[in-house]
């Protein structure tokens, strides 16, 4: 079905469905609440029963009639609009797997979650300027035009957080919609003005998830030696010896920075999900956003 | 510093440039993509804080490399290290006997020493020069400056006489500086074995001896020895012998020939020669043939041998024996008269004793010896002279102990026959000597006679007082005074013997007449084995360690650098395994 995802994680995915309350993204781990928002519902559809689902939803007549168990589907009174911002700047590149790629693959897998929930799913890219890379996409049907989209989608570019991040929540803020909004920005945050960033997501009125991607190498390099570091992006360069001691150095500053981050996330009411590309992406969605209760 | 390998310090000099090019190498940096700079900016500070660190551990690491390679190139090289101002003392002996005139093409003997020692002495410094010649006065120069000692062979008088080589060793010891490396040189052509002299082997244990010898080989045929002893009961009779060698390397004839000249009283003229034998020999090469005769003296007479061949070493072709009435020894006697003293001069014969004062000693001179007694010896004095010192006070002495007799020179020949064990002395005084003078009796509080001998004087200090010792009552006393008086008077000895006062050496013109007593010991070394050609090479002073040519020669230990300069090495590399390996232990442990 695509190349992003493979079609036993995609399987998976089908009986995911993303929880859009704020409270029930909160950086406190086993934090789990299974409620569905909305007030009024509409029936739209049965499917077979799996584990996990929930029990009030199985519609018990017809497993007197046909001995089977389904489970009722209902359609929001208001569709749920999922906005996905990737940062697919020059230094997406790099990783193993390339960041670029994980980050689609989450962006992918997350609108397909969200598709496959009934809900309206938008990819936007980081600019400058914020390109829209998708209208709102509804029904499972435009699930190949999101992967289809996200496969074409390819990484170059300054990074540029604030300004297209501004833009983000300016349309936000003219929407109609006041409730069942999420946004979620995939990004490495590589910036110096990352924190400016995440306070202009925080502006926002919807929900908001910030997935932070990093290679290994960007928080944890190796190798010494005597290296002419170069961005990737700006090509600005910087002279370093590498022995144990500075990359120890290096590491601890790493791990401070995201420290910073994940205090900022949680001041600005921010979920966070902070991915190393060496992990699966089954991880992170199976296990990681269920236990932190952005998926169930 | 001496460096005596180039090829290591330049090797080592590569070397250092490899290792510079390595870290060149190992500093130049690779290209390494990254996201994003912001986060090593970010920890940008703390990381310019470890890289100068980094550097510095480096750089010392480099530094260390290199230093080491520097010092084993160095110590490959070979340094040695010469002393910055010199220790050393240097004693020359020249040989100034009568074999030292003969010439050689183009130049005497002595002439050729002297300039072969200004070769040597041309470069380098010692710190203190001492010359003596092997004929008297033995002792020419003692000081500190080469310009002295230059100026000093210049105006070496004319070879004369019979060398004393045991004289002048003996009287060596006292004018050394224990304090410095004393190397002796024996300059000469070799006319003496001095392998075969005690002395030299006594010397070799103070320092570094030296053979500097001059001269060609020649084919020479001599007079080696006459002697002349009475026989019989007429003591106007006498055996003479002469012997007469073959230096060359074939036999040779030869008429010797033995005249008489009978003093002319009236005209105080010798008469015309009287031949007394004519004989000839046959002498085998390398041999000798002695002859002998008996011959009845007249006084004044002179008696010659002569060979009637003409070589290039003429001085042992001619030897003459006189026979004259002997000059007695004058010995002023100055100070206290002493009765012990008195009686024992009076028992020598041709002996002229008379007692008076300093004024004595210039109005009714010359002098063979003044005996100062109890009285102090002018400083300015000049001339032999023995000196007793006077009593010591009652009340000072008390204090001390008496300054008996520890040890003496028994070889020493003042003290011929002479047994000072068996003299007590009761003074507590000492005598005052310094490096210059040679203690001849050491007291157990301090020397009790030294040998005080310069250019000008020679003066026998005795510390004690006649009166202050039971020498007097000792056969050692006049044995003792008799040979002081030979000291003083060396030809006297010949003159005792009998029949008295009928033969002496006259040697007032050596020129014209002259005893050649030649020993074969001298005379054998004119050999072409054994006389050298002239020196081979240069010697100097200067220049790895300045050594002469020497048969008789101590390695001159030098200090090496090597083994300290290794030890360093082995501590730097020490140094840079710490460096290396510091900073992983210390992060391993952590």
């Amino acid at each position: 079905m695509s190349a992003l995802l493979p079609y036993p994680l995609l399987r998976a995915l089908r009986h995911l469905r993303i929880t859009t309350k704020s409270a029930a993204w909160g950086v406190d781990q086993g934090e789990r609440q299974s409620v569905r928002t909305g007030s009024s519902i509409e029936f739209k559809d049965y499917r077979e029963y799996e584990p996990g689902d929930d029990f009030r939803s199985i519609d018990w007549n017809l497993y007197h009639r046909l001995d089977r168990l389904f489970v009722k589907v209902f359609t929001e009174e208001r569709n749920r609009t999922l906005t996905i911002v990737l940062d697919l700047s020059g230094s997406m590149y790099l990783g193993d797997p390339a960041k670029a790629d994980y980050c689609k693959q989450v962006a992918a897998a997350l609108g397909f979650i969200g598709l496959w929930g009934g809900d309206a799913v938008r990819i936007a890219e980081l600019g400058p300027p914020l390109k829209w890379k998708t209208p709102l996409l509804r029904g499972r049907d435009r699930i190949h035009t999101l992967f289809r989209t996200l496969h074409q989608a390819e990484p170059g570019g300054m990074t540029d957080l604030v300004g297209p991040l501004q833009t983000l929540a300016a349309v936000d803020k003219s929407s109609k919609q006041r409730s069942g909004e999420l946004t979620i920005l995939i990004s490495d945050l590589l910036d110096e003005n990352w924190e400016r960033a995440l306070e202009t997501v925080g502006k926002t009125r919807s929900d908001r998830v910030v997935v932070h991607v990093l290679a290994t190498d960007d928080w944890m390099p190796a190798g010494m030696g005597s290296f002419q570091l170069v961005d990737q992006e700006s090509g600005s360069t910087l002279d370093v010896t590498l022995d144990e001691e500075t990359l120890r150095i290096f590491h601890d500053g790493a791990q401070q920075w995201l420290s910073e981050v994940k205090s900022a996330c949680a001041r600005l009411g921010i979920g966070y999900f902070w991915v190393d590309t060496a992990d699966p992406v089954e991880t992170l969605l199976l296990q990681t956003m269920r236990e932190r209760g952005l998926l169930h | 510093m001496i460096i005596t390998r180039w090829i290591w310090i330049a090797l080592g000099l590569l070397s250092c440039v490899a290792v510079i090019l390595l870290h060149r190498q190992r500093a130049l940096r690779r290209t390494r993509r990254v996201s994003s700079l912001f986060l090593w900016q970010l920890v940008y500070a703390r990381l310019h804080a470890a890289r100068r660190r980094r550097r510095l551990i480096t750089n010392l690491i480099l530094f260390a490399q290199l230093l080491s390679l520097l010092i084993l190139s160095l110590a490959l090289a070979g340094p040695h290290r010469l002393n910055p101002r010199p220790v050393v003392s240097l004693g020359i002996i020249v040989d100034t006997s009568q074999s030292m005139a003969l010439t050689d093409p183009g130049t005497s003997r002595l002439e050729a020493t002297v300039e072969a020692l200004k070769e040597f002495l041309r470069e380098g410094q010692a710190t203190r020069y001492t010359l003596w010649t092997t004929t008297p006065p033995h002792l020419r120069l003692d000081t500190d400056s080469k310009d002295q000692l230059l100026a000093a062979l210049d105006t070496l008088s004319s070879p004369q006489g019979k060398s004393d080589w045991d004289e002048v060793l003996r009287a060596l010891p006292s004018r050394l500086s224990h304090d410095l490396s004393f190397h002796l040189i024996l300059a000469g052509d070799g006319a003496t074995d001095l392998a075969q002299a005690d002395a030299l082997a006594a010397l070799s244990q103070l320092g570094n001896v030296h053979l500097m010898q001059v001269g060609t080989s020649i084919e020479n045929m001599g007079i080696t020895q006459m002697q002349v002893r009475p026989v019989g009961a007429d003591p106007w009779a006498h055996q003479v012998l002469v012997e007469v060698s073959n230096f060359t390397d074939s036999p040779t004839d030869v008429a010797l020939l033995i005249t008489e000249q009978v003093p002319l009283i009236d005209l105080g003229l010798l008469s015309e020669p009287i031949v007394v034998v004519e004989q000839s020999l046959r002498v085998a090469p390398q041999e000798t043939e002695v002859f002998v005769f008996e011959w009845t003296v007249t006084e004044g007479a002179v008696l010659r041998a002569a060979l009637d061949r003409h070589d290039a070493f003429p001085f042992d072709d001619v030897v003459h024996v006189v026979a004259r009435q002997p000059r007695p020894t004058r010995v002023l006697v100055i100070g206290e008269d002493n009765h012990f003293l008195m009686s024992a001069l009076d028992v020598f014969d041709s002996l002229e004793v008379i007692y008076g004062d300093l004024g004595t000693w210039s109005s009714r001179g010359p002098f063979d010896l003044a005996i100062f007694n109890e009285v102090p010896v002018p400083p300015d004095f000049a001339g032999t002279a023995v000196h007793f010192a006077p009593a010591v006070a009652t009340s000072d002495a008390s204090a001390r102990p008496a300054n008996s007799i520890a040890w003496w020179q028994q070889e020493h020949p003042l003290f011929r026959f002479v047994d000072w064990n068996t003299v007590d002395v009761s003074s507590r005084s000492t005598l005052e000597s310094d490096p210059a003078q040679q203690v001849l009796i050491q007291g157990v509080l301090g020397p009790l006679m030294v040998l005080d001998e310069t250019e000008t004087h020679r003066i026998l200090r005795i510390g004690f007082s006649l009166n202050q010792s039971d020498l007097p009552y000792r056969i050692a006393f006049p044995i003792f005074l008799g040979n002081v008086l030979d000291w003083a008077n060396p030809a006297r000895a010949s003159m005792t013997a009998p029949p008295d006062g009928l033969l002496s050496r006259d040697e007032s013109n050596l020129s014209q007449r002259w005893l050649q007593s030649l020993e074969p010991l001298g005379a054998r070394l004119l050999e072409p084995e054994a006389t050298l050609q002239y020196l081979n090479g240069s010697p100097s002073l200067a220049g790895d360690g300045g050594q002469p040519p020497s048969r008789v020669q101590r390695p001159v230990a030098q200090p090496q650098l090597w083994q300290w300069a290794a030890l360093a090495t082995v501590l730097l590399i020490l140094l840079e395994g710490f460096l290396y390996l510091g900073p992983r232990r210390s992060e391993a442990r952590r």
